[in-house]
């Protein structure tokens, strides 16, 4: 088992089977440059990280910890795959699984926490998580207008008016839906 | 104390670039409004997606709403997302009861239920795409998006393949599309149909290298417009042009009111073309398969390439009835290219020419005056962009 630390005073820590806290590329890193010390005796600060948020990671990282890893993409040697686009890397369309959905911080309320909890995704890199959580953001973004976006991520809109106003000229096209 | 949202996206320009990335093209322009930071990141990946350009081609059978099926199916979906500004051009081919007034009156207007489709199809593309196609009730020809090839004939009816193509080609490729009416597909007929008029005819500049010609004409044109336009083709870049094409029932151009005349040329430094013509004398799976070895050893020899796409017209006899099985030429096709997708008809009559002439005919300049419209073939073409 592994102790982890939020950053709040004072620290808040939680303890993680190490094939969960593994989940992050970040923490996974760390605990392999530290071999041969006793990790399960050193609690790791995460000075990016407060608590509520590192309680939802860890519960995430908990039911996620038998997840098969995500798959390498293969590589096809094949004398016929010239075409099919070998530097196409496009990623694999992101599908948010039932539990993740009633994971994730969705009330507008919690937006806060929703965006707290990508942050610290980010920092901890853990990949699927942040795919999913900023997938749940472009569909919530999608459809709406600009201004609603602005206000939903408290966007400043550094555009001047008449840019902006030329801006929505060149794009008018995309903005019928 | 709650940081500020805006400042937490600000800080972590990942996240950004992460949520900005699962949107659609269109998307992606839109919330460039947003602000600079955004408009910066939505460029970027807009400018990535364009380096991954494809064509595809769909062919869709007997489903009462086919056109939204083309157009919702998950490929086509993503497909379109990538685009920058969706589909530039869709080209269909449709199959339908032969029209009655087909023998009777030239008029170069697809029948009803046709244009219904036609317009059906547009509707689902942006206002400043162009959708043409034609009405084929001899069949059609195409690959599904699962890989299979399909031949369509006679009983198909509402079966419809397109291919859609994105407003940015990759660097160094160019295409463009051309309709004619009637009447002005007479006029040249008349004309001294010199370079500068067939460059304005295909709407091509005139300095640049065509490389390849995509024709469908309805059955109404003339055959002294076919051969006109078919030697001043021929005699562009020392009859260096591949053509491949057929004669459908009817026509349809959104650029255009009554088309009689609709195609495609492509050119530029980085586009390949080839075309084949397999001839009356091939009427066994054998020979059909050595025909297009052929045109599969000149596709090899462009190397490596980004994307390629056949198009394929064959005579109506030329499927079941001749060879005894259904889909032997695409089955043929789909076996030594199979990663090619195919799009075509069958025809009333063929439009075509080998391109590149085998090394031992090519000593003979290819006569201009001896091209016309052919009967009883099967023509192809095959383009790529490297």
């Amino acid at each position: 088992m592994i102790q982890l630390c939020s950053n709040d005073d004072p620290p808040v820590s939680f303890t993680v089977p190490r094939k969960a806290v593994e989940l992050s590329k970040t923490i996974k890193t760390m605990l392999e440059d530290l071999e041969g010390f006793d990790m399960e005796q050193t609690p790791i600060p995460l000075p990016n990280v407060d608590a509520p948020t590192l309680e939802l990671i860890v519960k995430w990282v908990e039911q996620h910890q038998d997840d098969p890893p995500p798959v390498e993409k293969p590589r096809v040697e094949d004398d016929d795959s010239d075409d099919s686009d070998a530097d196409d890397d496009q990623e694999p369309e992101v599908v948010i699984p039932e539990w993740d959905k009633k994971f994730l911080p969705t009330d507008d309320e919690q937006k806060n926490q929703l965006f707290k909890l990508l942050n610290a995704a980010n920092y901890l890199e853990i990949k699927p998580l942040l795919d999913i959580g900023c997938k749940y953001v472009a569909d919530k973004i999608s459809g709406q207008t600009v201004e609603w976006v602005r206000d939903y991520l408290n966007m400043e809109n550094d555009y001047t008016p008449e840019e902006e106003a030329k801006l929505k000229e060149e794009i008018a096209w995309a903005e019928g839906l | 104390m709650e940081e500020e949202l805006g400042a937490m996206l600000q800080r972590g320009p990942h996240i950004i670039e992460c949520i900005l990335r699962t949107l659609s093209a269109r998307e992606l322009h839109r919330v460039s409004r947003v602000c600079r930071a955004w408009q910066k990141y939505a460029a970027l990946l807009l400018k990535e997606r364009r380096r991954r350009i494809v064509m595809m081609a769909v062919t869709k059978q007997k489903q009462r709403t086919s056109h939204a099926v083309i157009v919702d199916n998950p490929d086509t979906k993503r497909f379109l997302r990538d685009l920058d500004m969706e589909c530039r051009l869709a080209i269909m081919f449709l199959t339908g009861p032969r029209p009655s007034y087909a023998y009777s009156s030239p008029v170069a207007t697809p029948s009803l239920s046709a244009n219904m489709n036609f317009k059906t199809m547009h509707s689902y593309l942006t206002s400043s795409s162009t959708l043409f196609g034609a009405v084929c009730s001899s069949g059609i020809i195409g690959t599904s998006s699962d890989g299979s090839y399909h031949e369509q004939q006679q009983s198909a009816v509402d079966c419809m393949d397109a291919i859609l193509v994105p407003k940015l080609l990759p660097e160094g490729t160019r295409m463009s599309q051309f309709s004619l009416s009637l009447t002005r597909a007479k006029e040249l007929a008349k004309s001294e149909l010199d370079r500068a008029t067939l460059a304005q005819t295909l709407q091509w500049p005139k300095d640049q290298v065509i490389k390849c010609v995509i024709l469908v004409s309805s059955q109404f044109v003339p055959s002294q417009v076919d051969r006109k336009l078919l030697s001043a083709i021929r005699g562009l870049h020392d009859g260096q042009v591949a053509l491949a094409g057929g004669v459908a029932d009817e026509v349809y151009s959104s650029a255009c009111v009554k088309p009689a005349l609709v195609g495609l040329v492509f050119g530029g430094e980085n586009v390949r073309a080839t075309s084949l013509v397999i001839g009356q004398d091939d009427r066994t799976k054998e020979s059909v398969r050595e025909r297009l070895a052929e045109l599969k050893a000149n596709v090899e020899a462009w190397g490596k390439c980004r994307q390629k796409f056949g198009f394929m017209f064959a005579w109506c006899g030329r499927g079941c009835t001749l060879f005894e099985a259904d889909n032997v030429v695409a089955g043929a096709f789909k076996e030594l290219m199979p990663n090619i997708p195919l799009t075509g008809m069958f025809s009333l009559g063929e439009y075509g020419w080998d391109f590149p002439l085998p090394l031992a005919q090519s000593a003979e300049k290819p006569k201009s005056s001896d091209v016309t419209l052919l009967r009883g073939t099967t023509s192809f073409a095959v383009v790529g962009f490297v």
